[in-house]
């Protein structure tokens, strides 16, 4: 896994929003998230948000465009990347989101 | 045509010529606009993002055919695969995007208004939005490739990414509008960042002469002139949503 953490905005309340990509497509141009694992993260990232209590949303998509990087996951509002991800992967991203949303809190 | 074209009494050098171009996009972002800058806040109504939507369809499903004008004018091999790539991506699903940008883009549009695809096709584009398209053409069919080239990356793509993402994080937190429905913004946020460097590269590598630069910097004018009248226009709410 690859991160590119950004800045949680400081006036930010509302509910985080986790964007997995899921894209399954004819692989001879590029590589696609969905035929590596995308559908299984989100599941997984489902389950240990609901485990945890947190107030994510995880939402699927069909491309965030860039599809060489993937298996491919957006945070949103702070635009965090995710890249090159597996499930093995997704409580690390779990833990990194309770962490952001307790110092928004705090 | 509102901009001038000057005449350089000889060639900028490289970092003069980089300067003035983006001393000129100064000011003149796309997150510079109100219209953006108000669906981030939650405060533009739905007929204005509706109006944006539909819009930004009839900007966008031109793409295609003023790229491959283009890439029908190019001599240098290199940079007709580089048109080539860029192409499929915009024209179909096979490399960036679930569908053809076009497709993306109708999607967001009937899926926000609630119109249908034949509705969004058919919608009285306005002349200033006509306008753009026109001049979009122009520019692929006259300019030095490398000109039109720059025309589209360093004009408006290259901080086109912050514009998707206020817009995208807007809808999403304001409109409940789902990542699903919005991919048409969700795709270039990202995506395309690593454009801005290219298409700068590419114009500062291959456009070197008074003539040229002259030429440039007259796009950059003028595309900006037509993306201001594009979001002053989108703030006209013009349309009458069915959802």
């Amino acid at each position: 896994m690859k991160a590119v953490l950004r800045p949680w905005p400081v006036d930010f309340t509302g509910r985080p929003t986790v964007t997995v990509c899921i894209n399954d497509r004819d692989e001879r141009f590029a590589p696609c998230c969905g035929r590596h694992g995308g559908p299984e993260i989100v599941a997984a990232l489902r389950e240990a948000v609901a485990c945890r209590g947190l107030n994510v949303d995880v939402q699927t998509i069909k491309c965030l465009g860039l599809c060489a990087k993937g298996p491919n996951l957006r945070i949103a509002p702070s635009g965090s990347l995710y890249n090159a991800m597996t499930v093995e992967d997704v409580p690390a991203v779990v833990d990194a989101l309770d962490s952001d949303l307790k110092s928004a809190k705090a | 045509m509102v901009a001038v074209l000057e005449k350089l009494p000889k060639p900028l050098a490289r970092e003069e010529f980089l300067k003035e171009m983006v001393r000129r996009i100064d000011g003149k972002r796309h997150s510079d606009y109100p219209m953006v800058n108000l669906i981030r806040a939650g405060k533009a109504t739905r007929q204005q993002i509706g109006y944006l939507g539909v819009l930004f369809y009839h900007f966008t499903k031109v793409t295609p055919q003023v790229l491959s004008t283009i890439h029908s004018r190019c001599d240098d091999r290199r940079i007709r695969r580089r048109i080539m790539d860029t192409l499929i991506d915009e024209d179909t699903e096979l490399r960036c995007g679930s569908k053809g940008h076009d497709e993306l883009a109708l999607d967001f549009g009937t899926r926000f208004t609630g119109l249908s695809e034949d509705e969004v096709e058919s919608f009285p584009v306005p002349q200033s939005i006509k306008d753009m398209v026109a001049y979009r053409f122009k520019v692929a069919r006259e300019m030095p490739v490398t000109v039109a080239l720059g025309n589209s990356g360093i004009a408006s793509e290259s901080h086109a990414p912050q514009m998707c993402r206020l817009i995208s994080d807007g809808l999403r937190e304001h409109y409940g509008v789902n990542d699903e429905d919005q991919e048409s913004w969700i795709v270039h946020i990202d995506g395309d960042e690593d454009h801005s460097e290219t298409a700068f590269k590419v114009v500062l590598d291959k456009v070197t002469t008074a003539e040229d630069q002259a030429k440039m910097l007259w796009c950059i004018d003028e595309y900006l002139f037509h993306w201001g009248n594009f979001w002053k226009e989108c703030e006209k709410g013009r349309i009458i949503l069915r959802k």
